[in-house]
């Protein structure tokens, strides 16, 4: 059943529908979230959030526009809220398990943890959604609530900006 | 893509995907409301059911109930109504010979009046 599908219905109150969708996203919108906020137990919210608010809005969705993009866009809402609230230095990102002590952590080179240090969060975001998430210029501006040409130059200045530390990385790596 | 940079961009987020995935399965959030408004409304719908059925077994008993009574009482009233009239007549019999006493007395009267 395609995306359009499952809204309809799920507009039709069949709940299981929209958990279908759920099960389709989650994982998307929740890797973004673990890179995204200072601590998992903030991702694990602002995913609930986000699904919370999608099935409570469900009948002001656009068809116009991807699912997964008002998703990301109801996510990035609720992430700005959250960054109003309190700012915790980046590199505390640590990722640990509700059901085990067992710590999982984001590793160290990934190269989406070294974005998150020297690029700002709109910036961020444009990459992810541009880069991991294939959206293309349009979608990305409208979950930014950015203009095309902003996107275009900010991943444009945030590309030279990683190659810059990237081959720098691999310069050090080679000493 | 042969960028190494945009290659190591997607590696990452796959990884970071998988990661995500391994805390999902291990059950990261809470059970997700709309299914337990889902769970509720067919809880809701299930009460409302056994309501209607109830209802409509104890309105089928009272009909019944009543419709026999009412068949029973038709043909139990006979007796009772005889027995009604003979009691109507027995409390009535008295005022019944007096009334005739005074009769007689009166055509008594009616008759000694004439014969003067």
């Amino acid at each position: 059943m395609t995306d359009s599908e499952l809204i309809k219905k799920a507009q039709k109150g069949v709940t299981g529908c929209f958990s279908q969708l759920v099960a389709r996203y989650q994982v998307r919108l929740y890797s973004y979230l673990l890179a995204r906020c200072h601590n998992p137990f903030d991702a694990d919210d602002v995913l609930q959030e986000t699904f919370i608010n999608a099935y409570q809005y469900l009948n002001s969705y656009n068809p116009k526009w991807a699912f997964s993009t008002w998703l990301f866009t109801i996510a990035r809402r609720l992430l700005q809220q959250l960054d109003k609230t309190y700012f915790i230095p980046v590199d505390t990102v640590q990722l640990t398990s509700n059901e085990n002590t067992a710590t999982l952590e984001i590793e160290q080179d990934n190269i989406w943890r070294l974005i998150k240090k020297h690029v700002a969060a709109d910036c961020y975001d444009a990459l992810w959604l541009y880069y991991k998430e294939d959206a293309d210029i349009k979608n990305v501006a409208f979950i930014l609530n950015k203009s095309q040409s902003w996107v275009k130059t900010n991943l444009h200045r945030s590309k030279i900006k990683l190659r810059e530390i990237f081959e720098l990385r691999h310069l050090m790596e080679t000493l | 893509m042969n960028d190494p940079l945009i290659n190591q961009l997607k590696r990452d987020g796959q990884e970071l995907d998988r990661l995500a995935e391994k805390r999902l399965a291990q059950g990261v959030y809470v059970k997700p409301p709309w299914e337990k408004q889902s769970e509720k409304s067919s809880l809701h719908r299930s009460w409302l059911w056994a309501v209607a059925a109830s209802v409509i077994f104890t309105a089928g008993l009272l009909y019944t109930s009543i419709h026999t009574n009412q068949r029973n009482s038709a043909t139990n009233l006979q007796p009772v109504n005889q027995a009604l009239i003979i009691m109507d007549e027995q409390m009535k019999m008295p005022l019944h010979n007096e009334q005739q006493a005074i009769i007689e007395d009166l055509k008594m009267l009616k008759d000694r009046f004439l014969s003067i």
